[in-house]
């Protein structure tokens, strides 16, 4: 069997290296493309094109996240698959079941450079399509998440990545359905909030998954 | 900054004589080395005055008393009992609208001024709205607010004059950024470390979906009331220079003026070479004919900044696909309102298709608008519109209809 292992981060990694992580053929070829219709200020190409490589290096790095989209012409407007565990709830009497995946459609406006924003401005879950979840609001709104009630100016993509990802495992959750900041689901707040024993999702960290990968492949050469 | 028409008219109150009771030239000197024609100069003046609290308030008296064409007043607040120390009101006044106390004001002090007020924030006025004014007054108290005027007034080409106060210190000061151009400052290439954490700190937003937002309540100003009449003086006076051509220039300045030592200080404003907003001042620019009839590339030929443009329209978000509850994708193609991006029945099971907001854009790559650039903007969903911006990496053209 032909097992592909990543390239994985150097032992002592972290995330202040990102931007100087070599991209491989495929991520590259994702970067490049982007960057070649980068449009914008002159200030704002350049913050475009920093986030982009970031982002690219750590879907590379961490394989939690696979890119399918990455358009820079105006916004950064990303389209990914993270691997995270999703609960959902197609029918209101249960039972809540866990997609293996989330589809995420995430945009980044020239003003979230010098504007707080709203926490649910920024990315939309694009599939599984019936999350059971406080903070990702109804179908008929675009299943927006909110990460918060405000994110501050000049976050992160890459930081964006991370919140969504605690988000979707339940490690950090809004459930108070009296407070406005993040419920966007009365009915999935409370829902969780009598079956707390569920949450998390999952304990491991973002950054763990590719280091499992590997685990896993060297236990199979053995 | 998309709802149109949200100032309200003020008019005189019933029986009372529209005739001013004097005209202003009777007492405007014959300024040394300035124009003739000061008189036609100041009451051609169209001033917004953002902030209407013990600096704003004095700044709309003195452009009332200076008899100029208009004056709008926006300032979403109340006066509370302790308004009184600082601002020029009577207790009375406690309790009523900021803007349209001051908005009643101006029009009583000249009769003849096209008087409106808003008893909102800064962001809910039109674009439209916004370019018909020829200066801007910034008197508010939080940073985001100052952050949205520059933005929107750089935008625009339009001179923003900004007086503040630091209680503590005596200090009054008055900025003035004339956004003559993209080289020219704006209010964040002054921010500090500290101000862009206090930007972040003092804003409250809403998860409920309207995307409003709620300044958190901030400190009250702590400041003797002569210290901010003098600020709002000093302002008034910076931007007579100005439009009166006495002196020497003040656009791009600061002034400050410390009334412990009596001593001022003019420091020159200068772009900050890495700030991050951007600074690109519009082109006004004459559309073929009313916007909702012309194409996107008309628009496009006539802005005449080539193809890699990008297109933004009054209020509206380009829906390049849209989404049905079944799950299926659809493309649009077509403007659709930010309050209600609803459009058409799936093709699948016939309920209604919305706009998605990972496919809607508010500037909108030309693109993406390819198969629909000819159709006009109109019949793309853009009908209730007052302007459009084209624009390209360096440059950008706004077309305005005549009348919004």
């Amino acid at each position: 069997m032909n097992t592909q292992i990543a390239t994985g981060p150097p032992a002592n990694f972290d995330l202040t290296q990102l931007g100087k992580v070599p991209l491989d053929e495929t991520h590259t070829f994702i970067f490049e493309s982007a960057r070649g219709a980068c449009g914008g200020s002159p200030m704002w190409r350049v913050r475009k094109e920093v986030e982009a490589r970031e982002l690219i290096a750590l879907a590379q790095v961490s394989e939690r996240i696979a890119i399918l989209m990455l358009d820079l012409r105006e916004d950064i407007r990303v389209q990914f698959i993270m691997r995270v565990p999703v609960p959902c709830m197609p029918s209101p009497d249960g039972p809540i079941h866990f997609a293996t995946a989330a589809e995420v459609g995430l945009v980044y406006p020239a003003t979230a450079v010098v504007e707080p924003q709203p926490g649910y401005s920024f990315a939309c879950l694009l599939r599984p399509l019936q999350a059971w979840h406080p903070n990702i609001g109804p179908f008929a709104t675009g299943q927006r998440i909110c990460l918060g009630p405000t994110l501050p100016a000049g976050v992160q993509t890459r930081e964006i990545i991370f919140l969504l990802y605690r988000l979707f495992a339940l490690q950090t959750a809004q459930f108070n359905s009296f407070d406005p900041a993040g419920v966007m689901n009365g009915a999935a707040a409370d829902w969780w909030q009598r079956n707390v024993d569920k949450i998390p999702l999952t304990n491991e960290s973002f950054l763990s998954f590719a280091a499992s990968l590997r685990a896993t492949a060297t236990e199979n050469n053995l | 900054m998309n709802n149109r028409n949200c100032l309200t008219e003020i008019s005189l109150p019933p029986g009372a004589s529209p005739a001013p009771l004097a005209d202003f030239g009777e007492r405007l000197p014959p300024f040394i080395g300035g124009p003739e024609d000061a008189a036609q100069r100041l009451a051609s003046v169209r001033a917004l005055v953002a902030g209407s609290g013990s600096v704003g308030l004095e700044v709309v008296e003195t452009l009332a008393r200076w008899k100029v064409a208009e004056i709008a007043v926006v300032d979403p607040k109340r006066f509370k009992g302790e308004s009184v120390l600082t601002h020029g009101i009577p207790p009375e006044a406690v309790g009523e609208s900021k803007a349209f106390y001051a908005g009643r004001l101006a029009k009583r002090i000249s009769p003849l001024t096209r008087v409106s007020a808003a008893e909102r924030g800064f962001e809910t006025i039109g674009f439209a709205e916004l370019a018909r004014f020829s200066v801007v007054f910034l008197a508010t108290d939080n940073l985001l607010a100052e952050l949205k005027v520059s933005q929107a007034c750089l935008s625009l080409g339009t001179p923003v004059v900004q007086g503040s106060v630091h209680g503590e210190c005596l200090c009054g000061h008055v900025r003035f950024f004339g956004h003559g151009g993209p080289e020219a400052p704006c209010v964040a290439c002054g921010y500090t470390r500290d101000e862009w954490a206090h930007l972040n700190r003092s804003t409250l937003y809403s998860c409920e979906g309207s995307g409003a937002n709620t300044p958190a309540e901030g400190q009250p100003t702590r400041s003797l009331s002569s210290l901010c009449s003098l600020a709002a003086q000093l302002a008034s006076l910076q931007f007579a220079r100005d439009l009166l051509g006495l002196g020497a220039p003040v656009r791009d300045t600061v002034l400050e003026y410390c009334a412990y030592t009596h001593q001022t200080v003019i420091t020159k404003l200068v772009r900050k070479p890495d700030c991050p907003c951007e600074h690109q001042v519009l082109r006004r620019t004459a559309a073929p004919r009313a916007i909702r009839n012309c194409s996107l590339r008309e628009l496009q030929e006539a802005a005449g900044l080539g193809t890699a443009v990008t297109f933004e329209v009054d209020g509206g978000l380009w829906a390049e696909q849209g989404r049905c509850e079944c799950g299926e994708w659809g493309a649009l193609g077509r403007f659709v309102s930010e309050s209600d991006t609803t459009y058409g029945p799936c093709q699948l099971c016939g309920k209604a298709t919305k706009g998605h907001p990972f496919q809607c854009h508010r500037r909108v790559p030309a693109a993406v608008t390819e198969p629909f650039r000819d159709q006009q903007l109109g019949a793309l969903g853009a009908v209730d519109i007052c302007w459009a911006a084209v624009r390209s990496n360096q440059h950008g053209a706004l077309f305005l209809d005549p009348t919004p």
